[in-house]
Parts: structure tokens; sequence; C-alpha cells
């Protein structure tokens, strides 16, 4: 009869974003030791709360499974004498394994070096052990296997954990399983609440685990409180007229903070609704841990809800002490709000040159120039017909990093642009070099928001680019998981941006711009011999771009397509038009026509091999056939058709185009011998393959499909 | 509760758990882990357990007296436990009610806050104790000190005096705060704090800090070398609190800083070595019973 297992690990309050790793860990490494220990189970079910770790395994057998293994003994020629009697070395191995001459049968086995060769072989039957013998060692290692960022000893424990350990269970049925870690040895009793049930309790059976502990304020499973917390804020919430401003990252730190959730909300002094609503969630959220309320319009209510791990006697109490927390914190940001506007924008951007961006490149006052310039070339290249662009892009950037020297961007790195951008609206600047400035570190994440502006997002790229190129040219490249300056989630920004908002620059051209600011920018320093040659470290960049491009393109397209285009990516325009292109391909390779198509034009590049004729040579018409004079006119109006296709950015309509020309390819094929023995035909039909190679390799290459 | 039995309590607490009353050292320093009961005595087998009331100076935390929480002198109340003791946490939630702070009447929680103190070659694991929502203690488990792992590992519990004493007596500035009697915190300390906040962050003499931050440091070199574990590092706290002035007069570049800090930390790993050795001479001997006995059979065993 199978079992169900409890594993539970007590211990002092864990670090909270930690608490799912660990959990996730300790059911891998149970499920891997099982598995080598040839223990059938059913599913896990896990547990955790700040004070522990637990998991619960259904229908566990109750004794390993048996293994049935071959042993190999002596070779054949070694086992028998010449009257075919077993030797004593094949007696030996018998005698080792407790069997009889019967059991011997003969198996074939390669040798180190040489050919196989004969050996007497046995099998030997191992019994599973009960699982109640193997429990206590596999519990028992379980604990020392979780990897913590940081782990920490305690007391004169040899061992080490996230936190003190205190207690353990282990229980298979209604028996408990005796185990040791830290000097604790394991029990099947489990402690409730902190302050509302300090006290152990038994538990009965795995089944009742949750049931017994809810009793003891303790919901162990985190899904549930998550729910819980999320309900108990919205309702705090709507108590006081308004909505919760749900925030899942919290959430998630939330819910193993506390054993027992219990919604508490307070009220805080209207004049501090005078800061920009950033400013109030980040100071509530960041220092206390609390959601921010706001009305229909999503405006800020000076309301807040806190989530208490104990049912206090009056909420009142909790929630005046909270309050007073809160309007000291809040006065702090209010200062920050105050000093920082004694000073523009600009006077703090001052600062900037105190601040090292990187050694070798300067300040951030020296980067600042870097992308005003390369922002305004991309203002001017994109958008010819609004000179003003450039400037503003220009005025944008040069004020994009001043409020990180400022008081409230220092307690709050986090509101970085967002407070240089409310800043400068406050001053009454040019409101779209405010939003720029605002949304200039967009996008933060991978799946983060874009900038909502052209100003803000040619800022951005700027930014990006510069980083990118800086930090090339100086040979910090990012390596394996290295990426200290996180240059790849700027190359995707950059890629992001200008595919969605169809900004067509050439990415080669802005990197060669990039590269010349920040040679210029460290010959201006005095540290130009610290740099890579400027075209390698260009290309190198765009390298390094168009890599990222193929990955998230990957995510999408299969990867012969993307390669296929990326492969005459240099030669490409603009990121938009790569993208394009990948669309087009990848429409037809999901098409029954694609392969064949594939094969004909794979087939022409395989009778060109590595050297076609030299594109000096031209085809001579007067040498084609039929079939090739139809190939050779369909060539020329396929390549006048793509040119103009491709002029208009109809990719679809010019991958047709050379699609169109597969009949005529395998007509000629069908046709006519390539390999004449004529050198002068042969040649003349190499060159009009060559041409029909070609005017495909100029949307992708199809070697790589 | 007045400012003074708020104390007072908890020094009785912390009596009647074992611990050892030491008075404040007579030195300025930015934290209470900077006194040698908990600096030097953290370090090594020896058990100790200790609290006291420590003055803290904090120059680039000076503001005239005029923030509400913040001033640059101020006080904390240290407990060292070591070994932990198991059941430290429980001895803390103890201490609390001792103050009258009731757990179900208040929303007590336990926040990740990892400790570490550069200056001293130090770090350790723990919380913030939060009482709805105030931060009210910091508690860690010291792994390192002066460079050196700790083991058996001591508990550090530290409370803002005047952090809890807000909380207790429900007032919003430090100033408030009823020291004794009529006596407000203001009228004990505010002229102080407001003349030394004139010091730290307008008239402290750079050049001559400069100079006798150079001149402690090598008599700490000094004292050190000659096995004068306590003198030495008396000037290391010199070192360590004119470091902290000349950062307050904003005389301290972001990269110097880096150069100050490395050198304040030399400072404080060459005065544990110095203790640890000295204490090693002395045979431990405040090393007792069974624990003793483990140690000299194990220094015996690897021949040392």
């Amino acid at each position: 009869m199978a079992k169900d297992l409890l594993f539970e690990l007590g211990c002092e309050d864990l670090p909270p974003l930690q608490i799912q790793g660990a959990l996730d860990e300790l059911v891998g490494v149970f499920t891997k030791q099982a598995e080598g220990l040839r223990l059938k189970h059913g599913p896990i079910q896990s547990f955790a709360t700040p004070r522990r770790l637990a998991f619960r395994v259904s229908a566990v057998a109750e004794a390993q499974e048996d293994l049935e293994e071959t042993k190999v003994g002596p070779p054949v020629a070694a086992a028998y004498d010449k009257d075919g009697n077993p030797t004593n070395a094949a007696l030996g191995f018998l005698r080792g394994l407790n069997l009889g001459a019967q059991d011997l049968f003969e198996v074939t086995q390669e040798k180190k070096k040489g050919k196989p060769a004969q050996y007497i072989a046995a099998k030997v039957l191992e019994t599973g052990r009960p699982t109640v013998e193997l429990l206590p060692e596999l519990l028992g290692s379980l604990p020392g296997a979780l990897h913590w960022p940081k782990a920490m000893r305690w007391g004169r424990c040899p061992q080490a954990f996230a936190r003190p350990v205190h207690w353990l269970v282990g229980r298979f049925g209604t028996e408990t399983i005796d185990f040791e870690f830290a000097g604790i040895r394991s029990d099947n009793k489990t402690y409730g609440h902190r302050f509302h049930d300090n006290h152990a309790v038994a538990l009965e059976s795995p089944s009742g685990y949750e049931a017994a502990l809810l009793k003891l304020h303790v919901n162990v499973l985190p899904h549930e409180r998550s729910e819980a917390i999320l309900r108990l804020a919205r309702e705090a919430a709507e108590e006081v007229g308004g909505h919760l401003l749900e925030d899942p990252v919290l959430l998630d730190e939330i819910v193993h903070l506390v054993e027992w959730p219990v919604a508490v909300c307070g009220t805080f002094d209207e004049e501090f609704l005078k800061l920009p609503p950033q400013v109030l969630v980040t100071s509530m959220r960041k220092h206390q841990r609390y959601f921010s309320v706001v009305d229909a319009s999503g405006a800020p209510m000076p309301h807040f809800v806190t989530i208490a791990n104990t049912i206090p006697r009056s909420k009142e109490v909790v929630a005046r002490g909270n309050r007073r927390v809160l309007r000291a914190r809040l006065k702090d940001a209010e200062f920050f709000f105050r000093e920082d506007q004694k000073r523009s924008l600009q006077e703090w951007g001052e600062g900037l040159d105190r601040v090292t961006y990187v050694e070798g490149l300067g300040s951030l006052a020296d980067k600042s120039q870097r992308i005003a310039a390369v922002a305004s070339w991309l203002a001017e290249k994109l958008y010819p017909h609004s000179p003003n662009l450039a400037a503003q892009a220009r005025a944008a950037s040069l004020l994009a990093k001043a409020d990180l020297v400022t008081g409230m961007v220092g307690e709050f790195p986090e509101l970085q642009g967002y407070m240089g951008g409310r800043y400068l609206l406050a001053e009454g600047a040019d409101p779209a070099v405010a939003a720029a400035v605002g949304e200039h570190y967009a996008p933060k994440g991978a799946q983060d928001e874009l900038p909502q502006t052209v100003l803000g997002a040619l800022v951005s790229i700027a930014d990006r680019v510069d980083s990118i190129a800086s930090l090339f040219a100086l040979g910090r490249m990012p390596s394996g998981a290295a990426d200290p300056f996180a240059l790849r989630r700027a190359a995707l920004g950059v890629i992001r941006i200008a595919l969605e908002r169809d900004l067509r620059f050439s990415l080669k051209e802005l990197f060669d711009v990039a590269v010349a600011e920040v040679v210029a920018s460290a010959t201006q320093l005095g540290t130009a011999s610290k740099l890579g040659e400027p075209a390698e470290v260009s290309a190198k960049a765009l390298d390094f771009v168009l890599t990222r491009l193929r990955h998230l393109a990957a995510t999408e397209h299969k990867l012969d397509v993307v390669d296929a285009v990326l492969a005459i990516g240099s030669k490409l325009e603009d990121l938009p038009a790569i993208q394009q292109r990948i669309e087009a391909l990848s429409g037809i390779r999901a098409t029954a026509e694609f392969e064949p198509i594939a094969v004909t034009f794979k087939r022409v590049a395989n009778i060109l091999g590595e050297t076609p004729p030299a594109a000096s040579i031209k085809v001579n018409v007067e040498l084609l056939g039929d079939a090739e004079t139809v190939l050779f006119e369909r060539t020329a109006a396929a390549r006048s058709l793509l040119s103009e296709e491709l002029g208009r950015r109809g990719f679809a309509a010019a991958l047709a185009a050379l699609v169109s020309l597969r009949p005529p390819v395998d007509q000629f094929f069908e046709d006519v011998l390539v390999n004449d023995p004529d050198e002068r035909v042969r040649v003349n039909r190499h060159c009009l393959l060559r041409d029909v190679l070609e005017l495909f390799n100029s949307f992708a290459d199809v070697r790589r499909l | 509760m007045n400012l003074q039995e708020l104390i007072l309590r908890l020094q009785s607490y912390w009596a009647e758990q074992g611990c050892v009353l030491q008075q404040p050292y007579d030195l300025e320093k930015g934290a209470g882990t900077f006194n040698p009961a908990t600096f030097f005595r953290v370090l090594g087998p020896e058990p100790w357990s200790v609290a006291f009331v420590e003055p803290c100076r904090r120059p680039s935390d000076a503001r005239y007296g005029e923030n509400p929480n913040r001033w640059g002198a101020y006080y904390q109340f240290q407990v060292i436990l070591k070994p932990s003791p198991a059941n430290v946490l429980d001895l803390y939630w103890g201490s609390l009610k001792a103050l009258g702070i009731d757990p179900l009447e208040h929303d007590l929680r336990l926040v990740e806050d990892n400790w570490e103190a550069p200056t001293q070659g130090a770090w350790g694991l723990g919380w913030e104790v939060w009482a709805d929502g105030m931060e009210i203690t910091q508690f860690t488990y010291f792994q390192q000190m002066g460079g050196f792992e700790l083991n058996p590992v001591a508990s550090e519990i530290t409370y803002g005096i005047e952090r809890i004493a807000m909380y207790m007596q429900n007032v919003d500035r430090i100033h408030d705060l009823n020291w004794v009697g009529e006596l407000s915190y203001a009228d004990v300390h505010l002229q102080a704090e407001v003349e030394q906040s004139v010091y730290s962050l307008e008239e402290a003499d750079v050049a001559m800090l400069q100079g006798l931050f150079e001149t402690y440091e090598r008599e700490a070199t000094r004292l050190l070398d000659l096995k004068l574990a306590y003198p030495g590092y008396d000037y290391v706290l010199k070192c360590s609190h004119v470091f902290n002035l000349l950062d307050a007069r904003g005389a301290i570049s972001v990269t110097e800083r880096q150069a100050f800090i490395n050198r304040v930390r030399t400072l404080s790993r060459k005065a544990a070595a110095c203790y640890l050795a000295k204490r090693e001479e002395l045979g431990f001997p405040l090393l007792k019973g069974e624990a003793r006995e483990t140690l000299l059979a194990d220094a015996s065993r690897s021949g040392g």
C-alpha cells in the first residue's frame, strides 16, 4: 500500500524573494533522489510561508522497485578449462554473487582496445528495500542540498542555511521518519503562527497538513495567501471609496512576508497629494511595502493599505503607527521634491561631470553630449522636414541624465527619468522635451512599455547605441552570462523601438556615427589609446545588435529563415526592412510550395559551387537556346520587378517575383545540360544561373534555407 | 514610558537574561558594533553576553536638530549573545513585552535586511524589526567581523532608542520625546546637536582632519605591531570617526572614499587579528566546560 509523505522544515523568517526558488529546488532534489532510489510516487504538492518550506508526496510506494542487474565476470576463455568445467576464476565470480553454475550465461562486450569478446555473466536480483528505511537519509539530505544566494550559520551549528532552522517534520503515513539537520531531530510536530499559536502541534497524517495549520493561523498555500491579500486589500481600498492600485511585484513579496494576511487601511495628510503620483507610490511601496489607493480616474487618494501578519486587537492602533511612519517618509520625499526644485534641472545637470560613466569614457556629462549628437543625427536623418526636432532631441539628451544627481533620484533610483520629466514640466520647459526625458529609459525590460513620443524614442535609441558603442570601444562586451552594463537589453530596446515605430535608419550608419562620437569624446579626454579600431568596433556593435534581432526573430520564425535574411544583413538598409523580409520569407516557408522552391534554388547554388563566373562576364545572348532564353528574359523581368518592389518596400511582392522564376529554372534544368562539353556554352549557362542566384540572394541567402 | 525608563527596562530585562551590563565606550563611534565589547568579543571561541547603551555619532546625519527623525548624535541599545541561543528571537519578543509592546496589539514583523560594515570588515544576515511599519530594531547574526569568520556565531540586537520611544510615546519628532519628568529630548541634547551640526557640516577643519587621519593611522599600526590590541583599536576608532567627519564635510570624492574605507578596514583587520592572538595566548580564559575541552582537543589534534 502506497502512503503519503510529508516533509516540513521550520525556521526563522526567510528572505521573501528566495522562498519560491528554494521550494522549487527542494521538490526538484527530492524528485531526483527518489528516482535514483527507484521510489515510485504520485504528484507532489509544495507549501511555503516565511517560516516554513514543506511538501507532500502522494502515494509513495512502500518499497523500492526491485532491480535486476547483469553482472559481467571473466572472459569465457578464462572461465572454463579445456574440459568445459568452470575455472577458479568463474567459481570465484559465482561465489561473490552467491549463485551457481546453472545461473551463468555469456555476453559479448567490447574491450577497451580491441575486438569484442565473450564474457561469462549472471543476473542478480536486488530486492527493493522498504521505503521507511530509505527516508531518513533522503529527507535528511534535503535541507543541505538547497543553494541560497547567501547562507548563514548560527550558534555553534556547523551547517548553514538561509536562516536558523528550528524544527523538522518527516511523516510517512502515520509513521514519523527520524532524521537530522543542523542538530535538529525530526519529529511529527509543527508550530503555528508566531504570536497567535506559538506552540507545538502533532501532525497526524500528511493529508491533514494544510487544515491543521489553518487552525494555527497559518495558511501554507502561497497562492491562497496571494488571493487573500489581493481580495482583502481591494476590499480595504473600496471601504474608503477608492480602488487598489495593483502591484503584482509587491504582491509576490508580501505573500512571503506573512503567514496570516490581514489588511489594514490607513490615511495620510492630503498635503502630500501635491507630490507626483509616482513619488507617492514608490515611497510607499519601497520603504513600507504598502499598496496605494487611487480614485476612479487613477489619481492617488490619501490612503494606503498595509498587510499585517497578525490579527490586531484594534486595526486602528496598527493604522495609526503606520500612518506616523509614512508621514515621516513622505516628509522626506517632500523635502527632496522642494530642495530639488530650488535649482533648474539644467543646473543639476552641471553636476554630471563629477559622476563617472565608465573609466576611459568620462562622466555622465560626456555621455550626455554623445547622446545629443547621436539623437540629433537620427532626428535629421529620419525627419529631415522637421528641423526643430533635432534641436529638441539635443535639448532632451543634454538634460536626460540630470535628475541622477537630484536628491529624489538619490533616494529612489527607480524614479530616474520620471523626476527629470516632472521637474522640467514644473519649470515650464518644452513639454515634448520633458516627455522625452521622462521616458528615455523605456523600455526597461523585454516586455515593458516603449517610449510614447517620437522624441522619447530618439533619445532612448541614442542613449542605448552610445552605451553599446562606448563599452564595445573599450573592449568590455558582454560575455556569457556577464553583461554588467545590460547591453543585451539595450540592443533589444533599440530593435523594439525601431520596429514598432518603423524607424528606417541604417544601423551600420548609426553605429558609425556613434563610434565616431565615442572617439571624439575619448580624444578630448585623452583616452583615445584605450579604444579599439573604430571600423572594427562599429562592425562588432552592429553584429551584436543583429544577433539580438536574430534571437528576437527566432521566437516567431524558423531560424533558417532568420539566418537566410541576416546573412545578407550588412547590406540591408534598416531594422524594419530586415523584419519584413523575414516575415515575407516566413510566409512561404510555412506553405507546401516552399520545399520545391528551396530545392530548385539550392540546386542552382550547388551547380555554381564556390566559384561562380566573375561578375564581369556577362551572359552572351547569342549562345542561348530556347529554354535558356525564356529563363534569361524571365530573370530580367524579375530583376526589374524586384527592384521596383524593394524600392517601395513591397517585400512579399518582391519575393513572389523571385518565386515566379522557379518554373523557368526547372524547365531550364530539364531541357539543357548545364555542363556542356563546349566551354563557352557551359560558362554562359553558369553566368545565367549566377544571375538567377544573385537575384535571389539579394533577398535572402538561399543556402541557409 | 519616558526615555530613561525605557533604557532602564531594557537593561534590567537583559540583565535578567544573564547579560553583562557594560557602559558606553568612551570614544566617538558611528554604531554600537564599534564598541570593543562587540567588535572584539564576538571574535574567537569565548562565549559572551553583553548589553549596553551606546551613544553614536554620524556627522553626515547632522541636521541642526531640524529633521524630525535624523540627528547626528543618537543612542543605540545593543545586546550581543554569543553563541546565539536557539530562542534568541523569543528573548527579543520578551524584551518588547517588557517594554509594554504587546505582539497581539501591534503588527510585529521581521523584514529581511542584511548588514554590512565595510570599514569593520564585517557582515551578517538578519532583519529589521518593524512595529506597525516602524523599524525599531536591527537584528543580525554576525557572520564575519574584522575579516574573520565567526565561530560560534553571535546574535546582535540593536534597538533604536529614539525610534522605539517615539513609537511608544506617540510623538513625531525626536525633539519632543519625553526624557523624564518635564524634560524633553531637546532640553537634554538640542544645543549640543545644533553646535555639533555646525561643526560637522561647516566648521570642521578639513586640513587638520586629513592630517589627523594620517597620524592616527600610523599610531594604530604602530600600537598593533606592538601587540597592544586595545590601545591600537582606539586609534582605529579615531580614524573611523575622522573619516566620517571628512565625509560629512564633503571633503572626500567618490574614488577617494573607497580608498579611505579600505584603509580603515585594513586597520580593523589588524586589530581583530591582534586581539585574537592575545586571547589565544591567554588560553581563551572565558571558555568553560565542554566547549573548552572540545576546543583544546581540536587544537592538540591539529598540532596547534
